[in-house]
């Protein structure tokens, strides 16, 4: 096959001081199916016709229809076990470049017309990503191997999606066993391959109110506020769709190759389920209302059923995690983002936590268990990093009609009874912790995270923190988030010590970040110092 | 300028003295630091050997502007995490920043060097709002990039990325 396809090619081969543009649109699309191994090895460039300008010496004597084995040690045709060897140098595009620059990755540099755009270093194009939304980054890596390869850090950080198969898209470009362990395996053509993309993935958020569902008309409740909760509807529907991409995610991680180069998701810290959009705050009343709306209207035609649909999802998201927690291990799985993947946070109920490390402590402490004055749960760990979320100026207000009646005008008296409310959950809640510890003493680092919607600018005038003023003016909740940070120290004998600081978030940060994992204190429970990976 | 005030000179690459106030100069963390090594040594000036007079004027403007503002904290490792990404620029910057895009990629690349956050993050949401809702070939027109990529290959990327598109 190789033989009688070569003869056919190699009118069109250029000398290789022609354009290497010309070159590479004559070229054949890799395929797995030919002898090699590897997809960025083109049978249709091998063996190349010898040009009298390679390193100055001619080589008519050289056989040019026969594929031949290669004894540069880089290229693959060395190690094939059906190939007689070339002699030195080899005639194919792959290793040639590779002697001559010392890496295939490099291969486009010779011919790399957007030389300018290198001049920037990349770690300003990557700030430069950081403002721009996917689809935008989409488009930036299109339209040159560069950027493209600039851009893939940034884009798959954090991946929201609903359809494995789109992320698995273009995987069969793989490397070869072989070569899983060389640097120029990460590219085919200059171009990173999709598997070392997947690889930078550190978030993974299964949106399932992204899944397209025939549009019910009975559904429409003729409110601009429903088509956020579109995600409610067809959930059945959903949840059978949710349970196919288990499958084909299932089915990569036990791909032959996959499995060989060393792990998919390498990075990935996180993985969730729940809604794409982030709900805002003043919304939640809708929601509420039409939660109660749906649980009332038996009328409801369709598949809608409240019961039915949270025990599918719940079988699925199970599912899911004991996959997951299987093939991937990552750090932490939230089976329902209260609010998107850019929303206030994680679930606030413990149940849809899986934390899968022992160094990871979790709590989420929500309005949900203000109002219902029940004590969060704590999944045991020993990070410390409590979440409370979903602390809302008109759930205080809610809940204490009498405050809200006489003091609605007096945003400082909110704040106020919000701090101290804080205060005592949480030094309760680590008493609690404590005492269940059994005298086992805590980490050092206790950190809370609180999200909320208040206004911002009284909330920071009253903790005397100096935020940019650009932070504050714009929009408003619920655009921005704040994160306090309330470190709980013992000082001595009874006595402890809590500090707040903030961190301001634009929506798109609000998500736990794992980053801050690496500051936990020791592990009380085997003492390791410094970071998770280090716990027995 | 009054007498009373710290004067740095600084000296760049086409050999041009600038003499800017000492509050001025601080802006940038590099030339900071760079001064607290030095001491004060009345009359030295500073090289800066990757910054040209053109793009050291507009950015003395920059921070001749911003001088009162209280400098981003040097260990703001929690800021770098929470990395900001809302695009708007103030209303000044915003008519500061209004140059060819040779002089933008230029104040980029000095802000860069000489570690001026703030000002690096007003050239980063600029060019990126050049690129906001462009398509690939316009941004290709936008920054003269030459489309490297065969047909196959551009069609391959846009299946891989099809998640990201909206």
């Amino acid at each position: 096959m190789l033989q009688g396809m070569i003869p056919a090619k190699r009118p069109q081969t250029k000398p290789k001081s022609s354009k290497g543009k010309k070159k590479r649109r004559n070229r054949k699309t890799p395929s797995l199916a030919d002898d090699c191994p590897w997809s960025g090895c083109d049978p249709s460039t091998y063996p190349r016709q010898p040009q009298p300008q390679i390193n100055g010496q001619p080589d008519p004597t050289k056989p040019t229809t026969q594929a031949g084995k290669c004894g540069c040690t880089i290229c693959l045709r060395a190690r094939h076990p059906n190939l007689t060897p070339n002699p030195d140098p080899c005639q194919c595009t792959i290793c040639q470049r590779a002697s001559l620059t010392g890496s295939y990755e490099e291969d486009r540099a010779d011919e790399n017309e957007n030389i300018h755009l290198e001049r920037i270093p990349n770690e300003v194009w990557s700030n430069i990503w950081g403002y721009l939304p996917p689809s935008d980054l989409n488009k930036v890596m299109r339209t040159c191997s560069f950027l493209h390869n600039s851009v893939v850090p940034s884009l798959y950080r954090k991946i929201i999606i609903q359809d494995p198969s789109q992320l698995f898209y273009g995987l069969d470009h793989l490397p070869s066993k072989k070569r899983s362990e060389t640097e120029t395996s990460r590219t085919i053509r200059g171009r990173l391959l999709k598997l070392e993309m997947i690889k930078s993935i550190r978030h993974l958020h299964f949106a399932y109110d992204q899944i397209k569902v025939p549009r019910n008309n009975k559904w429409s409740l003729n409110s601009k506020h429903i088509d956020q909760w579109e995600c409610l509807t067809d959930l059945s529907i959903k949840t059978s769709q949710i349970a196919i991409s288990t499958q084909l995610i299932l089915s990569a991680l036990h791909h032959r190759i996959l499995s060989s180069v060393g792990g998919l998701f390498k990075n990935l810290k996180t993985i969730s389920f729940g809604y794409r959009t982030m709900v805002p705050m003043h919304d939640h009343n809708y929601y509420r209302n039409f939660l109660r709306d749906a649980r009332d209207y038996k009328k409801f035609n369709g598949p809608y059923s409240e019961l039915t649909v949270t025990r599918d999802r719940r079988e699925i998201t199970n599912r899911w995690t004991n996959l997951l927690m299987k093939h991937i291990k990552p750090l932490h799985i939230c089976r329902e983002v209260a609010n998107g993947p850019f929303g206030f946070g994680f679930a606030s109920s413990y149940e849809h936590h899986y934390a899968s490390i022992p160094h990871t402590h979790t709590i989420h402490y929500g309005s949900r268990h203000l109002k219902s004055r029940i004590r969060p749960k704590i999944i045991y760990g020993t990070l410390n990093r409590w979440i409370m979320e979903d602390i809302t100026l008109t759930e205080l207000m809610y809940l204490h009609e009498d405050y809200a009646s006489s003091l609605a005008r007096d945003q400082m008296l909110f704040v106020q009874m919000i701090l101290n409310w804080l205060k005592s959950i949480t030094l309760s809640t680590i008493l609690e912790d404590l005492s269940s510890r059994n005298g086992n003493s805590p980490g050092q680092a206790t950190t809370i995270k609180i999200y909320s919607s208040i206004d911002w600018s009284v909330l920071f005038k009253f903790l005397k923190i100096h935020v940019p003023p650009y932070i504050i003016n714009h929009g408003g909740p619920p655009e921005k988030s704040v994160a306090l940070r309330m470190e709980y120290n013992e000082i001595g004998e009874g006595e402890s010590k809590v500090t707040l600081t903030s961190q301001v978030y634009s929506k798109y940060d609000v998500v736990v970040d794992l980053a801050h994992i690496r500051d936990a204190g020791p592990c009380p429970a085997c003492g390791a110092q410094g970071g998770y990976e280090l716990c027995t | 300028m009054s007498d009373k005030k710290q004067q740095v000179i600084l000296q760049t690459s086409d050999d041009e003295q600038f003499t800017v106030e000492k509050i001025v100069a601080e802006r940038s963390a590099m030339i900071k630091s760079m001064m607290e090594d030095l001491g004060e040594q009345e009359g030295q000036a500073i090289p800066l050997p990757n910054v040209s007079s053109s793009v050291l004027t507009k950015i003395l403007e920059y921070c001749d502007h911003h001088k009162n503002e209280p400098l981003p904290a040097a260990d703001s490792s929690d800021a770098d995490d929470s990395r900001r990404k809302t695009s708007e620029i103030g209303e000044w910057d915003a008519r500061w920043i209004q140059v060819d895009q040779e002089m933008l990629f230029e104040i980029i690349l000095a802000a860069n060097y000489l570690d001026i956050k703030p000002l690096l993050d007003v050239g980063c949401k600029t060019v990126a709002n050049m690129i906001k809702g462009k398509t690939p070939e316009e941004i290709r027109k936008l920054f003269n990039i030459t489309n490297d990529f065969t047909p196959e290959e551009e069609e391959q990327i846009r299946k891989e990325n099809e998640w990201a598109e909206e």
